[in-house]
């Protein structure tokens, strides 16, 4: 029987109309040719364009950075040259390599730590914790173990990197601040511009000037607008009555004036997203629920929200993104300072970088991407959650 | 909730537009006015020298062009690229989607400045295993949009050296962008399309094109003004004065130490105002056209 | 007969195309591209066989850094010739970014005869061991900056000593009774302002950052006169309490606003008081300039800086890069660049060259500061050692270390930043 269907496939007759037993689901390159791709197949032909695009800019010089992650390489040392020397930049950017007491209990935290953030990702994965649970618990321990990781960076000394573990704080501080932030202004903003009105066009424009600016000159601007002497808000708040703090030469208002600079140029960013994500809500479940007397802040609850999940991921993972690679504000407004008190990892591998270390900087940019991933991957889950 | 909504407007339109009315006023300054204490809000002698000096000076008007040829192009090839990995990934049922995703959205991870001698040394010509023989072939095509002074073909100050990296590093967003609004969109209704006869590409115009115009209309302004502001690849890889961008441009008026502001407040507010009225256009002009386009359809 | 004329032409066109060398030099966007684009042009007028042209890089000294950071490790011969800051020889010559110019001289003796005539200060910088990597280009240096008519108006000389400075300060202070009126005003803010505010004083008090075998000593009883002396200026009002902000432009903006009368600053102060500026001044002619004051018993000292041209290494067109380099070093052009951009030259005849001092006759009071300046540290890590002082100073000024503490985070930052 199997003998005789070879001639019958060569006639074009479907094969299972005459041998059911020995139908075969049409190869890969048969279902192209044909012009009746699978799904996954038009699915991998579409990418096509996307993988191109990012291999050649991207994954490239990625892996470059990667590699060179690996060496020692100062430019201003040649004669060191460009030895291979594995993972010792991570060993001395995580926990230094001479073992005294101070390293080994810093690093039993920090793995403590990390175990913890760790366990609840995997409580979240498995089903054991409910997501949004595990995502609130988890955003907590990183946050005060990573602050606390910050405030105890060790003594300082050439193995043991103090200055990361300030830089990893303060960006975890400024990203949970900034993120929370702008979410918190994005979202009425985004609700105001989908208002039905006249001065909708006035609403939108409004909306995305902060954002429209140039970066480079935000932070310039602010650093301005704070001013001691000169600024505005200080002599808004003295007009007021109050006496205006000392914003940039303060570790603690630089770090407010710092995160409200931020907010103020990304919250639009935000709006946006959630705009395009209210815009393709459907009215008519809005009438639905009215006619089943819902109130307003139930309707908000039960479709807006819900619908509106997709867009929120998506907006938190980008602000999320941009947030732990914060450079240019903090940068424009006080180069890092007062101290070190907005030094930012991006900062730091900038100063790396200009220093010509470029193999730390490289490491310190691959623990960058890895703190950026671990975030990532936790709200793909969330956007997939259905899956 | 009215008395709310109003409140709220005018909050949301002063938080937005002080910092730029601001920049505005001061534009219309003179220099000595902006360090005095106390400080002045409505200028005391308006003056226009400001704009004059932002033309005269450089040549703002050929970097709001530049600007506008590589903002454009990116957008264009970006919203095409990504439309396609979104569709993909949002709506065809293949294994590993969120492996992919993550490994698209990953490529955004790595601070540029990192990647910056790389994405040099690459459109330098030198070490590539991959572009060289495009370069060559760009090249040849005499595709370099501008003459190059440059001694060997290669993509630096041309448009390409910065509508290449635009288009990567805007492509992750907008294709999560572009994927969260292909999954909202219920498999039922493409389905009873295809059930009604349309081709899968009919059905990609008339059901999903409507439905995702938001989504399509939202990355597009994103990739647009991502990539009008970006500052680090534009100063590094086009640095021939008539190939300089806005934002560059904008920092070429100040000093080593000091900052002309007023000067510079003149060329944001140029720079910036076109950039209102082309999302302004983008927001009522295309949203309204993609949405009636389907219902009619 | 007009084909074969055009084909002439195309070939003369070829010919002199293939003769012509083409120069790239790289400038940044402060260091007046209106005034070196006509030497450039004269250049080339003079040197048929060579197209000089020039790149305009960001405007300030970190932007420029960081865009021929990547030019020269990407090994980049798009550049031939450019513009670095004083800070930056030692690093480009253990990077290899600086072509050695020892070999563009017939004799070391020529060399070092040739270098007679520039001034101390910017030399030390560009010649390493022996090896000279950079042409100085033009000079600049940290003065005092004082209210002339303040001082006059209550029978003060310009101060000597740190301790005078305050006292005339407070005095003027008192006097005046304006609230907004700083005594001494200079840099605290996370820059290189900031390290020259530091090493000034400890110059000043008979200390330096390192001692004659190398250790780093900023543990020491003359680092800790300096912070001291800070420490003061803050308790005792003459400084304002937001030091830990104040840029070098900033400083520049408050004494031209009248509310200054001490101040530390770099040259390019001067031009703006007397109303080259897109400010209105209120002091023009009432500015004095001075050397920086010292601790008692202990010699004045500032800070070096201003900017160098070097070759690239990796340029094909060196034996032309140098024609180029010895053209913009010669005195005519700093002449030019005195003149027309108010750059403080970096060779000793100019300073008393008439058409100079009849467009710039602060140059002749500026002289003897000049001529004592100091270089910051000249060292390959040089961005590691001035990270590792602006830091604790930064912190200082907002309060967050102590004095002490300060001086042990600079030791053990600049220990660090050596031993590599």
């Amino acid at each position: 029987m199997s003998a005789g269907a070879p001639y019958l496939h060569k006639d074009g007759l479907p094969l299972a109309l005459t041998t059911p037993h020995a139908y075969r689901r049409p190869g890969f390159w048969r279902r192209l040719r044909t012009g009746n791709p699978t799904e996954a197949q038009l699915g991998l032909i579409l990418l096509i364009p996307a993988a191109l695009v990012l291999a050649l800019v991207m994954f490239w010089p990625i892996a470059q950075v990667l590699w060179q992650s690996l060496h020692f390489e100062r430019l201003n040392v040649p004669a060191r040259g460009r030895p291979f020397i594995g993972f010792e930049h991570y060993q001395r950017m995580l926990w230094g390599s001479d073992m005294t007491w101070d390293a080994r209990h810093l690093l039993g935290w920090r793995l403590l730590a990390f175990a913890g953030a760790a366990g609840l990702w995997w409580g979240a994965a498995r089903g054991v914790l409910r997501r949004p649970t595990a995502l609130i618990w988890t955003v907590i321990v990183v946050l005060v173990a990573g602050l606390w990781m910050g405030y105890h960076p060790g003594e300082a000394g050439r193995w043991n990197d103090a200055r990361f573990w300030n830089a990893f704080s303060i960006t975890l501080l400024i990203t949970v601040a900034s993120v929370a932030g702008s979410f918190l202004v994005g979202l009425p903003l985004a609700l105001l511009a989908n208002v039905e009105s006249r001065w909708r066009w006035l609403v939108r424009i409004a909306l995305l000037i902060p954002w429209a600016m140039p970066r480079v000159l935000v932070g310039v601007m602010f650093a301005w607008l704070f001013n001691y002497t000169n600024g505005v808000v200080n002599d808004l708040l003295g007009r007021a009555g109050i006496a205006g703090p000392l914003w940039l030469s303060r570790a603690e208002p630089a770090m407010w004036a710092a995160n409200i600079t931020i907010v103020w140029a990304t919250s639009a960013f935000v709006g946006l997203i959630l705009l395009a994500g209210l815009q393709s809500i459907d009215e008519s479940l809005y009438e639905a629920a009215m006619v089943d007397g819902a109130s307003r802040l139930q309707r908000f609850w039960a479709i807006t929200l819900p619908l509106l999940r997709p867009s929120i991921a998506v907006a938190l993972i980008f602000r999320t993104l941009t947030a732990i690679q914060t450079f240019d504000i903090p940068y424009a407004m006080t180069q890092g300072g007062p101290g070190r008190a907005l030094e930012t990892l991006g900062i730091y591998v900038s100063n790396t970088t200009n220093s010509l270390n470029l193999g730390y900087a490289a490491a310190l940019a691959v623990a960058l991407f890895v703190m950026s991933l671990a975030i990532t991957v936790l709200y793909l889950r969330w956007i997939y959650a259905d899956d | 909730m009215r008395v709310a909504v109003v409140v709220g407007t005018a909050l949301l339109v002063l938080n937005g537009t002080f910092p730029l009315l601001w920049m505005m006023l001061t534009s219309l300054k003179d220099e000595n006015e902006l360090i005095r204490i106390p400080i002045t809000y409505w200028p005391e002698a308006i003056t226009f020298q400001n704009y004059v000096q932002v033309f005269e000076q450089l040549p703002f008007a050929r970097f709001m062009l530049n600007s506008a040829i590589v903002s454009l192009t990116a957008t264009v090839v970006c919203v095409l690229i990504a439309a396609l990995a979104g569709y993909a990934l949002g709506r065809l049922n293949m294994p590993y989607r969120r492996t992919l995703l993550t490994g698209i959205v990953m490529t955004s991870m790595f601070p540029a400045l990192v990647l910056l001698v790389p994405l040099y040394r690459m459109f330098l010509g030198m070490e590539i295993p991959l572009l060289s023989p495009l370069v060559a072939f760009l090249h040849d095509l005499g595709m370099t949009f501008v003459p190059t002074e440059a001694r060997t073909p290669n993509l630096l100050n041309t448009y390409w050296a910065l509508i290449i990296p635009y288009v990567a590093l805007s492509l992750p967003i907008a294709t999560l962008i572009l994927t969260s609004f292909f999954q909202l969109i219920p498999r039922d209704l493409e389905s009873a399309a295809l059930v009604d006869g349309c081709t899968r590409v009919e059905a990609l115009f008339k059901v999903i094109a409507p439905v995702s115009a938001p989504g399509v209309v939202t990355a597009a302004i994103i990739i647009f003004v991502n990539s009008w502001n970006e500052f680090l690849l534009a100063l590094t890889f086009n640095t021939a004065q008539n190939m300089r961008t806005v934002p560059v441009g904008i920092t070429m008026y100040q000093g080593e130490f000091a900052f002309p502001w007023a000067t510079i407040s003149a060329a944001i507010t140029v720079g910036v105002l076109p950039l209102v009225a082309l999302i302004l256009l983008f927001q009522q002009k295309i949203i309204a056209g993609l949405t009636a386009g389907g219902v009619k359809g | 007969m007009r084909r074969t004329l055009a084909l002439i032409a195309a070939l003369a066109l070829v010919a002199s195309g293939l003769a012509q060398t083409p120069l790239k030099v790289f400038i940044g966007g402060q260091q007046r591209p209106d005034v070196i684009g006509p030497l450039l042009e004269q250049f080339n007028a003079e040197n048929p066989d060579i197209v000089a042209t020039f790149e305009v890089g960001g405007a300030t000294s970190d932007v420029q850094q960081q865009y021929l950071n990547t030019v020269l490790t990407s090994r980049s011969g798009e550049l031939d010739i450019f513009l670095i800051d004083v800070v930056r020889p030692a690093q480009y010559a253990a990077s290899g970014w600086a072509e050695p110019l020892n070999q563009f001289f017939d004799s070391e003796a020529a060399m070092m005869a040739y270098l007679e005539d520039f001034l101390p200060g910017p030399i030390e910088a560009n010649l390493i061991d022996g090896t000279l990597y950079a042409l100085p280009a033009f000079t600049d240096a940290q003065f005092l900056y004082y209210r002339a008519d303040l001082l006059e108006k209550y029978g003060f000389e310009p101060p000597t000593t740190w301790e005078e400075l305050k006292s005339m300060a407070l005095t003027i202070q008192q006097q005046e009774g304006d609230p907004n009126l700083q005594g001494f005003n200079y840099q605290g803010f996370q820059g290189e302002g900031t390290i020259c505010t530091f090493l000034e004083a400890l110059w000043s008090a008979g200390g330096n950052w390192v001692d004659a075998d190398g250790n780093v000593t900023l543990v020491t009883p003359e680092a800790e006169r300096t912070m001291a002396w800070y420490e003061d200026t803050l308790a005792s009002g003459i400084t304002v309490e937001n030091i830990a902000e104040m840029s070098t432009d900033l400083s520049r903006q408050q004494f031209q606003a009248g509310n200054v009368v001490f101040m530390l600053n770099w040259g390019y102060a001067w031009a703006h008081f007397q109303g080259n500026s897109p400010q209105d001044t209120v002091v023009a002619g009432k500015v004095g300039v001075a050397p920086l004051p010292s601790f008692e018993g202990f010699d004045s000292a500032t800070c070096i800086g201003g900017w160098q041209w070097a070759i690239n290494p990796y340029s094909e067109n060196k034996d032309a890069a140098w024609r180029l380099l010895e053209f913009l070093a010669s005195p005519d052009s700093q002449r030019v660049l005195a003149v027309e951009a108010s750059n403080i030259p970096a060779r000793e005849s100019l300073y008393t060259d008439p058409a100079v001092l009849a467009a710039a006759p602060h140059f002749g009071d500026f002289y003897d500061v000049i001529v004592n300046a100091r270089s910051r540290p000249v060292t390959p890590f040089y961005n590691d050692v001035s990270e590792a002082i602006r830091y604790p100073m930064n912190a200082f000024f907002a309060r967050q270390l102590s004095a002490d503490e300060a001086l042990q985070e600079m030791q053990r930052g600049v220990e660090e930043a050596l031993d590599f």
